[in-house]
């Protein structure tokens, strides 16, 4: 049997290969909160949103979440509840955004924006669903504040990516 | 950087500062009231926002509760330990002082969980 692929179809492959990858090698990091994670894949998210629209972000963003979980073991497990929230709130805050500002709000502002979705996304369903004690609410100062962080950092690196003269084949 | 990132930059700065005052500041509005129990029965309720004085009388004397600044202390009590006086200031829900020879406690009451009496490992 042979599937009929386009070229978007690829595209969306090789940038999820590479968002993927990066999602496992960051969760081999060691993290010294729970929550806090440079988000790097973000960077692809963004780029792609940039480059070849909302769809092949979209793409991205899940299988990236799906295909990260099954390697390092936590599909359907409450981590993975957390990354598909983040990642969900993040990708709606992404797109809304990238549709309302368009090219008013550059890949740094995109990052920040969806590295602050993503963490109040999954803070939302970690305070409701997985521990509903008050003391968790002191760990929200510091998780914005590394999302913040974060955010300006995976927003540089996406817009220098951006900037960078497509390469040429040799 | 655009106008539109440095604004959504200045946004999310902001938030995460107003997280930190909500969220670590000092938990003012917690405790309102001080409750005295003189006995069995309760002697009075205040609050503590009310700057004041009262003496309680006990079996072995007089309890001088004192209100200041939003926390409530047991001034002078005639237990000879001056257990009552060391718990200082008390100005968190659930924080007590006590004075066994009197039979007086000093409780604060309001919102809030209390804190832990002791933690034993």
């Amino acid at each position: 049997m042979r599937l009929s692929t386009t070229r978007e179809d690829h595209l969306i492959a090789w940038l999820a290969a590479l968002a993927v990858a990066i999602h496992v090698l960051e969760s081999a990091l060691p993290s010294p909160l729970p929550g806090v994670k440079p988000g790097l894949a973000n960077v692809i998210t963004v780029v792609a949103l940039l480059m070849y629209g909302w769809r092949v972000a979209a793409w991205i963003t899940v299988l990236r979440v799906i295909a990260g979980s099954l390697l390092t073991g936590t599909f359907l497990s409450p981590t993975f509840l957390l990354s598909i929230s983040g990642a969900l709130a993040s990708l709606a805050v992404l797109l809304a955004a990238h549709a309302l500002a368009g090219a008013r709000l550059s890949a740094l502002g995109l990052c920040v924006l969806a590295a602050m979705a993503h963490m109040l996304g999954q803070f939302l369903i970690a305070y409701t669903l997985i521990i509903p004690h008050p003391a968790l609410l002191k760990l929200l100062p510091v998780l914005l504040t590394a999302a913040l962080l974060f955010g300006v950092v995976t927003g540089t690196m996406a817009n220098r990516i951006y900037r960078l003269p497509p390469a040429t084949p040799s | 950087m655009t106008r539109g990132d440095a604004l959504v930059i200045m946004f999310a700065a902001l938030l995460a500062g107003w997280s930190f005052t909500e969220f670590w500041g000092v938990q003012g509005p917690g405790a309102t009231e001080v409750r005295i129990v003189s006995g069995n029965e309760e002697f009075a309720r205040l609050p503590l926002a009310r700057d004041t004085r009262i003496d309680v009388p006990g079996p072995a004397g007089i309890t001088r509760v004192e209100i200041a600044d939003g926390a409530a202390r047991c001034a002078r009590s005639p237990g000879s330990a001056g257990i009552c006086q060391r718990a200082g200031w008390l100005r968190e829900t659930g924080d007590m002082a006590v004075s066994l020879p009197n039979r007086v406690l000093i409780e604060i009451l309001g919102e809030g969980e209390k804190q832990f009496d002791s933690i034993n490992h």
